[in-house]
């Protein structure tokens, strides 16, 4: 068996255990690659910028843990910079596994949830609300009837900062932190569409490519994935927010280059086993 | 009952609930105002309905496992352990929960060490099996798909710290495909799905898709 | 950290090393994390559903005696009818008010989401102060707008793709090609960032304790690959 023929037939738990060190040895010893922001990171950023203090802010939390390496780090950021501009978080989620996640960012972010003196009349989690689509166009009609009471089963009348909410014309702003359906173009269609509520979100970079469509007409901005969450740490580092993705970004950057090396390689012994068969 | 009535009361009420909130959606005036509350009305009825859904799950997964279990098939002992973590995890939410469900720092402590590593662990092996198809299965075969591993290769360097530390412009290239060519596919295939997913809500408000309702409709 | 804290810790860095056992060989540690993960899936949306039919419908009914929300909880009691196979058509209902509902609004709102919005978004006016790879820039605007008939045209099989419509679904399907390898690009990077995040759990040093079961778990893999070895040579 000639060497390019050795290569296409590599066993592949190699091809695993190369995947594991170029990850795990910038995690261990960090590189430090500089971060460029980006343009649609920039537009997230400069449309949370724009907030006044006591503007309410729908955070809708639409992911699964399974997403939540690229996630939640964009959602300790934008919980951080909506504290930071003073506005009024209204927490809430359509996907039933991501509402204790949104609670473990609140409580990264305020240091503890119910608890906190600022619950309630600064932020609160109002939990899981059913249906999707659906649920989407109910809380946008209706507040209150959709959500009665919050996360730790208050009532929502009793809740301060919710008394006078009722529908989505209340919300000067809508963030989703989305990774699939119910997502981005729900959200469009039921309040940007229907309210004209100004709408940014945080996908995951597999819905990055559709989602750019929608901006800037639509979405005012985007943080396309783990990337986009570094760069957005690094607008936040102005607040003094102290961001951990510098690792994950080498680690991001070296296992580009192994997945662009594995591809030029496989052609190559494919191009020579191919064409050089008439030898 | 009839087979007339049986067969035709969902598709009447599915053709009713999509008139009701199209309706909605487009009528929002001072004369609309009650038909407007109605169908706020209906949107909670329909999502407290929907939630009962989830019964379905339990109910079959238990079928399955219990039926595994009685007959001792292969693996069988995995079946007891996937019955104990549903209803373990069920009964710690609804029954030693104090009314917190979800909130209870119980449920919180066993969701956050055990629910979200192995779901995104399980979702991270992706990123192995998609290394070991690019090496394997990702051949430019075609002009085509050279075009599209070169245009593949620019968009990861360009996106990853690396590609504009080496080179600036990579960034703004980077952004142009991102800007003009993908954006211009995904918007032609977004506004053809506008178009099919039209078509095909027609064909269900009006029942002549009923695939939907479950075997035998 | 508390006792429980690092025992939570320790119990989530092996069941993540028990998934990722199945890339040495399928294996019983792998089956097992797999079942227990579904069971607690179904688990946790039947306990968020019970906390949503609790607040929303149970409350009012039991404390303020509004009985009409008995109404849609026994349309919901309906789905039971999935497994009595002599009254399936009943579960047809509570199915039909869902999906009625759920598609009617996706077909109000995709109209002028996913049609008008991105045909003007299409047309739009150009910004003389934009960048060179701007989607406002002029000359990517009409290039925008040539790829996007060439993707539509792409799609058109009613008609027979001749002349001026093959040409144009030719455009659409390079752009379609870059599109769609823009496209791989972000999804290598998602999932190796998903894979990132748990390496990252898992080699928090020194302030974690995860990382204790990484040299465990490799001793482990090293035992079994020379048990296998051992046997191997036996049997030959």
């Amino acid at each position: 068996m000639s060497l390019f023929e050795r290569l296409e037939k590599v066993d592949v738990r190699a091809i695993y255990l190369l995947l594991f060190l170029v990850i795990s040895l910038p995690l261990i010893k960090p590189i430090g690659m500089p971060i460029t922001t980006s343009q649609m990171t920039i537009a997230y950023y400069d449309v949370v910028e724009k907030l006044k203090a006591g503007d309410y802010v729908v955070v809708s939390s639409d992911f699964s843990p399974a997403s939540m390496a690229e996630q939640y780090p964009a959602t300790k950021g934008t919980l951080a910079h909506l504290v930071a501009k003073g506005a009024k978080i209204v927490g809430l989620g359509f996907w039933a596994d991501s509402v204790p996640l949104l609670e473990n960012a609140m409580k990264a972010t305020f240091g503890s949830t119910k608890d906190n003196p600022k619950y309630g009349t600064d932020f609160v989690l109002l939990g899981w609300v059913p249906n999707g689509e659906v649920g989407m166009a109910a809380l946008g009609k209706d507040v209150q009837t959709t959500c009665p009471k919050d996360y730790y089963g208050t009532a929502i009348g009793a809740i301060p900062m919710m008394k006078d909410i009722k529908s989505a014309r209340d919300f000067k702003l809508l963030i989703t932190i989305a990774s699939g359906t119910p997502g981005v173009p729900e959200w469009l269609r039921q309040w940007q569409a229907a309210y004209g509520t100004t709408t940014i979100t945080a996908v995951t970079a597999v819905s990055a490519p559709a989602t750019r469509i929608y901006f800037p007409a639509q979405v005012g901005g985007v943080i396309e994935g783990l990337a986009g969450a570094a760069e957005y740490e690094v607008l936040l580092t102005r607040y003094g927010y102290k961001g951990t993705l510098v690792p994950p970004m080498d680690a991001q950057s070296l296992s580009h280059l192994l997945v662009i090396a594995f591809i030029v390689l496989g052609n190559i012994a494919f191009a020579v086993r191919k064409y050089g068969k008439g030898k | 009952m009839s087979v007339a009535i049986r067969r035709n009361v969902p598709l009447v009420i599915t053709f009713i609930a999509g008139l009701l909130v199209i309706g909605d959606y487009y009528f929002k005036t001072p004369a609309t105002v009650e038909f407007n509350k109605l169908v706020s009305n209906w949107m909670t009825f329909v999502n407290v309905a929907s939630t009962f859904a989830v019964v379905i799950g339990i109910g079959t997964l238990t079928r399955i496992h219990v039926r595994r279990l009685s007959q001792h098939k292969a693996g069988w002992y995995n079946s007891v352990v996937l019955l104990i973590a549903l209803y373990g995890l069920l009964i710690t939410g609804l029954v030693l929960g104090e009314g917190k469900f979800t909130a209870h720092p119980i449920y919180t402590y066993w969701f956050n060490n055990l629910y979200v590593p192995l779901d995104s662990t399980i979702f991270s092996m992706l990123a192995f099996y998609i290394a070991s198809a690019a090496y394997r299965a990702f051949r430019a075969r075609t002009a085509e798909a050279t075009v599209l591993l070169i245009s593949a290769v620019v968009v990861m360097i360009g996106r990853a710290p690396i590609g504009p530390a080496v080179w600036s412009d990579l960034a703004n290239i980077t952004n142009w495909i991102m800007n003009i060519p993908n954006s211009a596919g995904m918007r032609g295939i977004t506004i053809g799905v506008a178009l099919g997913v039209l078509a095909m809500g027609i064909r269900v408000l009006l029942g002549r898709e009923r695939g939907y309702l479950g075997p035998g409709a | 950290m508390t006792i429980p804290e690092m025992l939570g810790t320790l119990m989530a860095a092996t069941f993540t090393l028990m998934v990722y056992s199945f890339f040495y060989k399928e294996n019983k540690a792998y089956r097992l994390a797999e079942h227990i993960f579904i069971g607690l899936a179904v688990a946790h949306g039947a306990v968020t559903s019970s906390k949503y039919i609790w607040d929303t419908a149970l409350t009012p009914l039991l404390t303020k005696g509004e009985t009409y929300w008995i109404l849609p909880m026994l349309v919901g009691l309906l789905f039971l009818f999935f497994f009595v196979k002599k009254y399936f058509w009943i579960y047809r209902i509570p199915i039909s008010t869902v999906v009625g509902t759920g598609i009617g609004l996706g077909m109000a709102g995709l109209m002028r989401t996913q049609f008008v919005d991105q045909i003007k978004a299409t047309i739009g006016l150009a910004n003389p102060k934009a960048a060179w790879y701007s989607a406002d820039y002029l000359i990517n605007m009409v290039i925008v707008a040539i790829m996007v008939i060439g993707t539509l045209a792409f799609f058109i099989f009613t008609i027979e793709q001749k002349g001026a419509l093959k040409y144009a679904a030719h455009v659409g399907r390079w752009t379609m090609m870059i599109a769609f390898g823009a496209a791989f690009g972000f999804t290598v990077m998602a999932r190796m960032s998903l894979l990132i995040g748990r390496m990252q759990f898992l080699l928090d040093y020194p302030t974690g304790v995860a990382w204790y079961t990484v040299p465990i778990a490799i001793l482990i893999l090293a035992a079994v690959v020379l048990m296998q070895r051992s046997k191997g040579a036996k049997k030959a």
